[in-house]
């Protein structure tokens, strides 16, 4: 009997959902941030494809309750059923990737990204 | 002379309140939730304290004592950018997020547990700073 080669059982990653709100939106337009969201967005999904378990990406902006005009573009990676130490670890090395991203950036976008975009890694599970 | 307080007793502190949680903690158990968003709080100001003295100490920061202290202890640790200071900012967003935002999501366990390990290293990593 000839041997077949049919489709392959393949565990298919698919891209992390991001999710941006409308205020985050105006912010990326108002203030040209595309490039320096391209490069967060582009080290998370290296991070995703690498098998870390991220459930989806928020973008925001951030308004300080207690800080006059403070207002930055906060991402928050959103991981679930993971530890406290392995969800640290994936934000080192989220942290490494964009450090290497931001420096293929202009020197202005570079700016934006320092100043403005503030990334980082929550844990999320089931109940409380 | 009393003695000065030490600022990583507020992170022995959220550790504390997330062992106070019930048994079997669910999002509708009220006191649950504050006891998370207590955690993270006092978390935030364990971390923030014991970077405020250390930087005092190593003579590169003034504090003013006005709110603006918060995102000049983020800058003086090299900013957003920067692994020290994007990790004291992203918590002091946590924190702002649970003393003001009543919305229930994002408040677990699993949360409280990994801000708490967030301020641990902080104030490690931040105390041994030269």
């Amino acid at each position: 009997m000839r041997k077949t080669t049919g489709p392959r059982n393949v565990l298919v990653r698919t891209p992390a959902a991001v999710k941006v709100t409308e205020g985050a939106q105006s912010m990326i337009s108002l203030l040209t941030l595309e490039n320096a969201m391209a490069a967060v967005k582009a080290s998370v999904e290296d991070l995703r494809r690498k098998g870390a378990p991220i459930k989806e990406v928020i973008v925001e902006r951030e308004i300080d309750p207690e800080i006059a005009n403070r207002q930055v573009l906060a991402v928050t990676v959103w991981m679930q059923g993971v530890t406290p130490g392995y969800a640290s670890s994936v934000w080192k090395r989220l942290h490494e990737n964009i450090k290497a991203r931001k420096a293929l950036l202009g020197r202005e976008d570079q700016g934006k990204l320092r100043t403005l975009v503030s990334v980082g890694v929550d844990v999320d599970g089931d109940g409380i | 002379m009393a003695m000065e307080f030490d600022p990583t007793a507020f992170i022995d502190l959220a550790e504390s309140l997330l062992a106070e949680l019930s048994p079997l903690p669910t999002p509708t158990s009220k006191l649950d939730q504050a006891r998370v968003r207590a955690s993270i709080g006092r978390s935030y100001y364990g971390a923030y304290l014991v970077a405020r003295e250390k930087l005092v100490s190593l003579g590169g920061f003034v504090p003013t004592g006005r709110p603006e202290d918060h995102s000049r202890i983020v800058e003086s640790l090299g900013g957003f950018g920067s692994e020290l200071g994007g990790r004291l900012d992203r918590l002091r967003a946590k924190r702002n997020k649970d003393d003001y935002n009543l919305n229930s999501a994002g408040f677990t366990l699993q949360s409280g547990r990994f801000w708490l390990t967030i301020a641990q290293d902080l104030a490690k990593d931040i105390s041994s700073l030269k």
